[in-house]
């Protein structure tokens, strides 16, 4: 099945016996700007003879003075590729010196940094050579040397290369831990111009065909949910879980009375929301066929037990933060995503026909769109609660979720001994963790303030939206520009200061502040 | 105010359930209700404190079994591990904080971290949350060092890391020799390949020859720079995630 082939020999030139130290650098600096460095996802021991063991939660194992945390070994198999994809540094356009790993280069590599605990396992992608078939067997072959012949147990995440058998991604799916197949760009659109050799088909293919293998492994060893980890913590109780089901249940209601989700097709998959038709005139998720997972060859084995994620390039074509929560939206609802990253669009390749980035790159645009899709996988919301066509971007100076409260002040103030989880969820400064702490302990006694705060309940965000025993916190104004002066001034308080040094935070007193609000 | 009475133990895990065990025995013996007037000091000496009775409580192995043992059947594992990473936290009242916890768990029953309201029950939760979250840190910042017998590691961690995170470098290095010093509480866990680990104290650990680093050291170190998307460049947040004390220890700060 993976015959031995000799890449094109496009003007990439190949060096002979470069030694692994300038292999590694020219591969990894290809492959750092792929997003995704998790380690999570799956809990495995060991087995007592052999290396390696993953973590539930997954493991950080340094951090780059960028910020971003190195867990995996990320590196590319070879930058040799025969696409030409605009926003690419591997593009086979580009002039630079190509490296290939062997499989044995690769293995040892990811045992020996993992023996000295520096990583927590490997993160293998690759350019395309020869074909995508071809490109998917040599990282096939290298997994099955490292798990078979090495006996690594650690964490694996493998890219699927667009376009690739089903065959072949099925073999990977059983030895690997995470899969990813690169969405690239938030529109269709912007894949044809952008990434010419990336079918929107072969890239949804693979999708569709790893989803329904995990659904199918996990029902074979009797898993049923696929998204376990959202509202259920082992830790938390059976009745904190029965009060946070109801909650949802509330939820799911309020939805359908705001108009949010029509109750027409409940459950069979068919356009529900606004942002779903907005996802669907660009991308037709429904037209894909639904495949089966394959064959459960490994019946023994888990097939890309830590789920599957995505990424795309923000910024790079002219899209709105309403198209991108849309496609995530569905991604999640459609493809069962663990994960979806962002990546905020860097013009390596100083490509005239994108857009330069005098300012670096869009990390502000970036930051709003993570914290967005925390709220839509955590939080309850939906994508048309936080933006519409009408309100296509995210605020830059206030969070989505603090915008969204400033907004629906008709729901304020919530009381902390009594709001359900999802209600509380939806104040700003309260997270899922604290809000489960409060769950827990207003069983056993009223809570204020000081009781809260202890909690990890922010309070400078939360006091706007709160009352404890039927008390604010101080007496504060329900006024939305009020509140969100004050939520601006929080973060960054420079930003409202005016020409004197003064705030704009404090404003003219008018007799209208005197008269109680009733 | 009722007199207070003072336990003084033996700086270690077993020291400081034997003082435990001890405090119930004295609790139990009182005829008022209790007031939270028991408190464990841990270490040599502290300040004598006025109105205070102290006594010392010598180590005694089978009364620290007993504490465990009543503590993980009769309030479950769960809250046995609240305790034992709360006592691996650094805070003099570790030991006081924790007595008060479990006096108030066995009235309470299993779910005694619902109390949080509770100043005893949200303090022993800060400190096993310090606990935990610098141990969930260690897991990945701890750098091993490839000698001739053995992979060596040394650290300074602020809490008692090794009792917590031992378990899992035995789980994933079974078949390694390995060694991890705490060089502030100057002791080691040794784990040879394939047998049960122990510890050592400093006088009885075995010489380690530092050497030369390694080809995989300077590989690491070169990955680690290439790693870094100069565009994104960004130390505020790097230090937020990896504060400065970290990195004495590893390598690729080195």
């Amino acid at each position: 099945m993976f015959a031995k082939g000799r890449g094109k020999k496009v003007n990439q030139i190949i060096q002979k016996d470069t030694d692994l130290m300038e292999k590694l650098t020219i591969l990894s600096d290809a492959a750092k700007y792929d997003v995704a460095c998790t380690s999570s996802g799956v809990e495995r021991k060991g087995d007592g003879k052999h290396l390696g063991n993953t973590s539930g939660c997954g493991i950080c194992h340094t951090f780059t003075g960028d910020g971003r945390c190195i867990s995996l070994l990320k590196i590319l198999f070879t930058n040799e590729c025969i696409y030409d994809c605009r926003y690419c540094v591997n593009r086979v356009s580009n002039d630079v010196r190509r490296e290939r790993f062997t499989p044995e280069e690769v293995c040892r590599l990811t045992i020996e940094f993992y023996r000295r605990n520096y990583i927590e396992g490997l993160f293998l992608s690759s350019g395309i050579v020869h074909s995508p078939d071809y490109t998917m067997g040599l990282l096939y072959e290298t997994l099955f040397l490292l798990r078979n012949k090495y006996h690594f147990h650690g964490y694996v995440h493998i890219k699927g290369i667009p376009g690739a058998s089903a065959e072949v991604v099925e073999q990977v799916g059983y030895l690997a831990d995470r899969m990813s197949v690169n969405l690239e760009l938030p529109t269709a659109e912007g894949l044809r111009t952008l990434a010419p050799n990336k079918v929107r088909k072969n890239i949804l293919r693979p999708m569709r065909q790893i989803q329904s293998g995990i659904k199918e492994s996990r029902a074979y060893h009797g898993i049923t949910s696929m998204k376990s980890r959202v509202s259920i913590d082992e830790k938390t109780y059976y009745n904190q879980m029965a009060e946070i089901a109801d909650s949802h249940a509330k939820l799911s209601d309020y939805h359908r009375t705001t108009g949010i989700l029509s109750d027409v097709s409940y459950g069979t998959g068919k356009i529900q929301t606004a942002a779903q038709r907005v996802a669907e005139r660009d991308w037709k998720f429904g037209e894909l066929q639904n495949t089966s997972g394959g064959t459960l060859a490994h019946a023994d084995r888990y097939f890309v037990p830590a789920g599957q994620s995505t990424q795309m390039i923000i910024g790079a074509t002219g899209e709105s933060d309403y198209q991108i929560m849309s496609v995530s939206e569905a991604l999640y609802n459609r493809f069962d995503m663990k994960r979806v990253f962002y990546s905020a669009f860097i013009n390596v390749n100083q490509d005239a026909e994108l857009p330069a980035s005098f300012n670096g790159p869009p990390l502000l645009r970036e930051h709003r769109l993570y914290q967005a899709d925390f709220l839509l996988r955590f939080y309850g919301f939906k994508a048309d609660e936080l933006l519409s066509d009408k309100h296509p971007n995210f605020n830059e100076r206030i969070d989505p979720k603090c915008d969204w409260a400033v907004h629906h002040l008709e729901q304020f103030p919530v009381e902390i001994n009594s709001a359900d989880y999802y209600t509380l969820l939806r104040v700003p400064g309260i997270g899922t963790k604290s809000a489960k702490r409060i769950l827990a302990a207003r069983r056993h006694a009223r809570l204020d303030f000081p009781d809260i705060k202890k909690m990890g309940v922010v309070l400078k965000r939360a006091l706007y939206f709160i009352t404890c025993k039927g008390r604010m916190m101080y007496q504060t104004k329900l006024d939305e520009r009020y509140i969100t002066n004050h939520l601006i001034y929080n973060e960054k308080p420079a930003e409202l200061l005016l020409g004197n040094g003064q705030t704009q935070t404090y404003e003219q007193m008018s007799l209208a502040d005197w008269i109680p609000l009733s | 105010m009722k007199e207070q009475l003072i336990l003084r133990c033996e700086d270690t895990l077993d020291g400081i359930f034997t003082a435990i065990f001890d405090g119930f025995v004295y609790k139990n013996r009182e005829s008022q209700p209790y007031e939270d007037q028991i408190r464990i000091a841990v270490g040599e000496e502290g300040n004598l404190q006025l109105f205070a009775k102290e006594i010392t409580v010598e180590t005694d192995s089978q009364k620290a079994a007993k504490t465990v043992y009543a503590i993980r059947t009769r309030l479950g594992q769960y809250v046995y591990q609240r305790v034992f990473y709360a006592l691996c936290h650094y805070e003099e009242e570790r030991a006081s904080v924790v007595f008060g916890y479990l006096v108030r768990a066995f009235r309470f029953g299993i779910r005694i971290d619902e109390h949080l309201a509770d100043s005893y029950v949200m303090r022993v939760m800060e400190l096993s949350r310090k606990v935990s979250n610098e141990c969930q840190k260690l897991y990945g910042f701890l750098r091993f060092r490839q000698l001739d017998q053995l992979l060596y590691a040394e650290f300074e961690p602020k809490c008692n890391a090794i009792p917590v995170i031992m378990e899992h470098f035995e789980d994933r290095y079974p078949n390694e020799n390995f060694l991890i010093y705490d060089k502030k509480r100057k002791y080691a866990l040794v784990h040879p390949a394939y047998k049960a680990s122990f510890f050592v104290q400093e006088e009885e650990m075995p010489d380690i020859d530092a050497g030369e680093r390694d080809e995989f050291e300077e590989l690491w170190k070169r990955y680690f720079v290439t790693m870094e998307i100069k565009d994104r460049h960004n130390e505020a947040c790097q230090g937020n995630l990896l504060p400065k004390w970290y990195r004495k220890e590893m390598l690729e700060f080195q």
